[in-house]
């Protein structure tokens, strides 16, 4: 996987053209992962309080 | 932590200004916009983005200039500041003042992004042909367009990945009183007291000596 976008100038040199959009399927993974780990969290956290005879969080 | 109370009898206090939801709410849709005009494209669905793409880049850029000025002069700087007190609060459980560590933490890496975003944005629109001005791209030399170029994708892939983790929050039905406030602008005094120490944001004018106060 690339981190860089690169391309070559008018004179042949190799320049930088960006980030690469194999990062894209990273920024979404990342977003789905705090998502998913939020709730297992939630959910976690909601079984911990009614073992300990608590009010689950509300929802 | 105990559960929020839904008294619809509580007195409503206001969260957010009327200004300020319109601000969120069209820099939400310009967020929204922006995104779609440059990923789906990358994403194989071919269509003329670029006009899209930077006429809503300058709305963003409009209502974030807006932004700066409304929050450094008219609003108080102080309660969206992260100091240490926000740490020992929240690690104690202690309730917050207006704004919890969690929204002062997501504002502040969201704010940095979008001012990235919005400012290297700018700087690409001297590439644009537009109505207004002729396209320039001998402004900068290519190596220092590429670290524009750069900058901005960077901050576009933050920008997705807090705009998911936002919107998922703010769904949240334990949260669901801050979405409520952000559309209509007030929250019961109850749904505030789960998270906000009355005695430190009142939800009151900010002449009140208790609004915000640390």
């Amino acid at each position: 996987m690339e981190i860089f976008r690169f391309t070559r100038n008018a004179w042949g040199q190799e320049t930088l053209e960006g980030i690469s959009w194999d990062l894209l399927p990273v920024a979404f993974a990342l977003g789905l992962a705090i998502i998913v780990g939020h709730l297992v969290w939630r959910a976690l956290r909601g079984k911990g309080s009614v073992d300990r005879g608590q009010s689950p969080p509300s929802s | 932590m105990p559960p929020i109370r839904r008294d619809g009898d509580s007195p409503l206090i206001t969260r957010h200004a009327p200004i300020d939801r319109v601000f969120h709410w069209i820099t939400a849709l310009a967020v929204l916009l922006l995104m779609a005009s440059a990923f789906l494209p990358i994403l194989g669905l071919k269509f003329s983005w670029v006009p899209l793409h930077w006429i809503t880049g300058v709305v963003l850029t409009a209502a974030v200039l807006f932004h700066l000025v409304r929050a450094s002069f008219f609003k108080r700087l102080k309660c969206m500041w992260i100091g240490t007190r926000d740490f020992r609060d929240a690690s104690a459980g202690r309730r917050a003042a207006k704004y919890t560590l969690a929204q002062k933490l997501m504002h502040a890496a969201m704010g940095t992004a979008v001012l990235v975003a919005t400012v290297t944005g700018v700087i690409m629109l001297a590439k644009v042909d537009t109505p207004l001005w002729k396209r320039d791209p001998y402004m900068l030399d290519g190596s220092t367009w590429g670290v524009v170029y750069v900058l901005h994708g960077a901050a576009a892939l933050v920008i997705l990945t807090l705009t998911m983790a936002h919107i998922y929050f703010s769904l949240l039905p334990e949260k669901r009183a801050y979405l409520r406030a952000m559309i209509g602008g007030k929250m019961t005094r109850a749904a505030a007291a789960e998270f906000h120490d009355p005695n430190r944001w009142s939800g009151q004018r900010k002449d009140d000596p208790r609004e915000n106060h640390k």
